[in-house]
């Protein structure tokens, strides 16, 4: 197969953050100290080297820059300083910007001020369609969801996630379609890798809740387990997904006519409550240490530069955490007006956290499951 | 070696093989020169090397007839076992203020007999063998080392009093002090030369932890006939070894370290010792590098017969060392000029090829600057390389960046020349013709 030279990649990957690779002489240490590799699932060198040749496609006909969990060890100890591990993160900041239709991931990880007038325009947006089928604030006892009508956030919400769905699925199958075409990942049989099934399990229960790689990407971090990036990881993202199943089961239980949205519920009442409570601590830890993270610029070497999409999705999904809890506590507290600003916030930036998922860092969600289901599917060594 | 005087022509610092040069080119010229060392004994380096390259001349064979003519030069007086405190510029010339460790041995009485070394009941780890060897507490530094003199290692010594007892001209004095020297001089030639890049400067390869990873100066005294074993063997069990492995720019060209300069030698010296051992019979050798650089005369031709010789030239930069339980080192390597798989190769022995850093840091104790690579700065190295940033002072040898012999020995001889003209423009009007 012919591969046509991009001269412009590297200045590409530049534009997403890789600032050194060019500095790269190929000594092959990164490979060797990674200890993610396995089999003939080499990286990061080959991808530098895809860039300082300008192989566009080769760099997006590959799953493995999502293999990556970047624990810094490449960058840590390249001998020219090159910071590999820079190189993949932006890799796959410009895959995500490549596998989008509209170009909002590619302005949400490039521009600043394009990606606040984005989140500034949406949230007003998705405020004023909440705001219009509002009802009164009760200050004599808190009555949520008089003020808010809840079959209108329902629906609104329904529609965000049907829009999440379209653009994910848009997403996913431009990657898929990529990785297609890569003849390393030509459908063949036998040897190596899972069947779809155990392909499926693994992917979802070992590596996305259980976080394999990630765990032995840092395997060799000498760090307290409450900061390990992968525990920070972890519960931010079992906290999401708490969160997205307690909402979705409040959400089922309405509309069976179990119990309505708008009603009042003792604290400790619901198993479903008591979900989101714990799924709300594990979110609020995680993302909060994730943006004191970056904000330090480490100690992890993944945390020393941002993207304004890193920002957005983290900020978007702390303030949501922070707000749900303030709310809360607002419903148990005597009543005030701000509870009911709480609930606003609360409901625009979750709807907005959700809707941007498709384009921003949020979209790793499904690349990277994506990424390694095929990794777990074909199995580790050539074909 | 002549009585010290209050005053010298030129003062060299160090007496390796640089240092050396240095001083014989200007005392054949009819300069008074001191030459400076801080070891009980000249030789440098050199003198420890087992072969040289390209043309695998033994070392110690060059070295040591320098060392005796630099000793019996008329011209030099040498200062053994002396360190430098402070140089300062003063007029033309320089104050120069000196240290002398106590040998607790007169220098001038002392025979080099060896009776107190064979009398000595304690032993201690050998600095010349990289403590692979062993040595008295009170010992003559090598069989080459000039002066022949023995010296007290008061650290070890238990002051049992064997020595003094069985030493035939009494020259042996517990009670020797620390000797502070000042004089005058009217130039510099710092020849203090090099060291190799510290054994546990990469944490990735064992931290110095590592019992069979060892140390390419430590492989030299291995394959020196008089040397610590007197066959090539690795530390750990005194196995000879079947598989060994060279790891190129262990100690250079490598940021993380703050060294990214090229140490020149490396490449040479690993090729040189994987030759030896090589003929010595049936063993696998490896040198993992990012590229040979082969650039001197011969150096080309070198790297052709160590191919030749079976020698596997392997393009991979090792990025960790890990050991077995039987202690065997394990490389892990992307291998890239063939599929780019990451493998973890086992060797019963691995040599890093630290790179060259400088012995000395004057630290204020000398009036030349540092470059940013913590060598002497040169600051117009095209046309005089062995300039420093003062006036009166010239760098020969590696103290002004890596290099290897004959560099190094070419360098002198221009110091030596450098000094040489500065004494005598200071002289006043040049002759008329």
């Amino acid at each position: 197969m012919a591969y046509r030279i991009n001269p412009a990649l590297a200045a590409e990957l530049e534009n997403y953050g890789a600032a050194n690779a060019s500095e790269c002489f190929n000594c092959g240490n990164c490979s060797a100290v990674c200890s993610l590799t396995e089999g003939e699932t080499v990286f990061p060198r080959k991808f530098i080297r895809y860039m300082q040749l300008g192989l566009t496609d080769k760099l997006i006909q590959s799953p493995d820059p999502w293999l990556c969990y970047y624990c810094g060890e490449c960058s840590d100890t390249c001998p020219r300083e090159a910071e590999p591990g820079e190189l993949m993160m932006s890799a796959r900041r410009w895959l995500t910007g490549k596998y989008d239709v509209t170009g909002l991931a590619r302005i949400f990880y490039t521009s600043s001020v394009g990606s606040a007038i984005i989140l500034v325009v949406l949230a007003v947006i998705l405020g004023l369609v909440v705001i219009s089928s509002s009802g009164s604030m009760g200050l004599e006892e808190i009555a949520l969801w008089s003020y808010l009508d809840s079959h209108a956030v329902h629906n609104l919400g329904l529609g965000v996630i049907g829009l999440v769905v379209l653009f994910g699925l848009v997403g996913v199958i431009n990657m898929v379609a990529q990785i297609g075409k890569a003849a390393r990942f030509a459908p063949r049989s036998g040897g190596g890798g899972s069947d779809w099934f155990s392909a499926i399990f693994s992917t979802a229960f070992t590596e996305i809740l259980g976080h394999r790689r990630y765990i032995t990407c840092d395997e060799e971090k000498d760090e307290p387990w409450h900061q390990q990036r992968w525990f920070v990881h972890g519960s931010t993202a079992w906290g999401f997904f708490g969160l997205l199943i307690a909402t979705m089961a409040h959400w089922i239980l309405d509309m069976v006519g179990l119990k309505e949205t708008a009603t009042w519920v003792p604290m400790y009442s619901l198993p479903i409550r008591m979900l989101g409570i714990v799924a709300g601590i594990f979110l609020v830890y995680g993302s909060t240490t994730l943006l004191m993270k970056r904000i330090n610029k480490g100690p992890d070497k993944q945390a020393a530069t941002s993207a304004p999409s890193d920002w957005v999705f983290l900020l978007l999904l702390w303030i949501a955490g922070i707000t749900g809890f303030l709310t809360l506590i607002g419903e148990y507290a005597p009543p005030m007006a701000i509870t009911y600003y709480l609930l606003l916030i609360h409901v625009v930036l979750s709807m907005e956290l959700v809707l941007l998922a498709p384009f921003t860092k949020f979209a790793h969600v499904f690349y990277r499951s994506v990424a390694i289901y095929i990794h777990q599917q074909r199995g580790a060594t050539k074909g | 070696m002549g009585e010290l005087k209050n005053r010298y022509d030129v003062l060299v610092i160090g007496g390796g093989i640089a240092g050396m040069q240095a001083s014989l080119d200007l005392g054949e010229q009819g300069y008074k020169v001191l030459l400076v060392e801080k070891d009980p004994s000249i030789g440098g380096i050199m003198v420890g090397l087992n072969k040289v390259f390209p043309t695998l001349d033994c070392s110690s064979c060059i070295c040591t007839p320098r060392m005796a003519e630099t000793a019996h030069h008329r011209n030099i007086t040498i200062q053994s076992y002396t360190e430098i405190e402070k140089v300062e510029k003063k007029g033309r010339g320089f104050s120069v203020k000196l240290l002398e460790k106590p040998r607790y041995v007169v220098l001038e009485d002392c025979i080099g007999c060896s009776l107190c070394e064979y009398e000595c009941p304690v032993d201690v780890p050998h600095e010349y063998d990289y403590d692979l060897g062993a040595r008295r507490a009170i010992y003559i530094p090598h069989a080459n080392a000039i002066p022949q003199v023995a010296v007290l290692d008061v650290e070890h010594c238990t002051f049992c009093g064997k020595c003094v007892k069985v030493c035939p001209t009494d020259c042996i004095d517990y009670t020797q002090e620390a000797r502070h020297l000042d004089l005058e001089v009217g130039a510099v030639v710092v020849a203090s030369g090099t060291t190799i890049t510290p054994m546990g400067a990469k944490k990735e390869y064992g931290g110095d932890k590592l019992a069979n990873v060892m140390n390419p100066l430590a492989m030299e005294r291995v394959q020196s006939s008089n040397g610590p074993y007197g066959h090539i063997l690795r530390p750990s069990d005194g196995k000879v070894p079947k598989s060994i492995a060279y790891v190129q720019c262990a100690g250079s060209r490598d940021k993380t370290l703050g060294i990214s300069y090229c140490s020149r030698v490396c490449c040479m010296y690993a090729l040189k010792q994987a030759i030896l051992t090589k003929a010595y019979g049936d063993v696998d050798i490896t040198i993992y590098h990012m590229d040979i650089r082969a650039f001197g005369k011969g150096f080309e031709q070198f790297y052709r017969r160590a191919m030749n010789d079976g020698i596997n030239i392997v393009k991979a930069k090792v990025a960790k060392i890990t050991e077995d339980e039987e202690k065997n080192p394990i490389v892990r390597i992307e291998m890239i000029d063939d599929d780019g798989r990451v493998e973890e190769v086992k060797h019963d022995l691995v040599i890093l090829s630290q790179g060259l850093v400088p012995k000395w840091h004057p630290d204020g104790q000398l009036p030349a600057e540092e470059d940013t690579d913590g060598f002497f700065r040169i600051p117009d190295s095209k046309i005089h390389p062995t300039v420093s940033t003062t006036d009166g002072i010239f760098i020969a040898g590696v103290a002004a960046g890596p290099k290897d012999i004959p560099d190094a020995i070419i360098e002198a001889g221009s110091a030596a020349m450098e000094a040489a003209i500065y004494l005598e423009s200071g002289k006043g009007a040049p002759v008329a013709v």
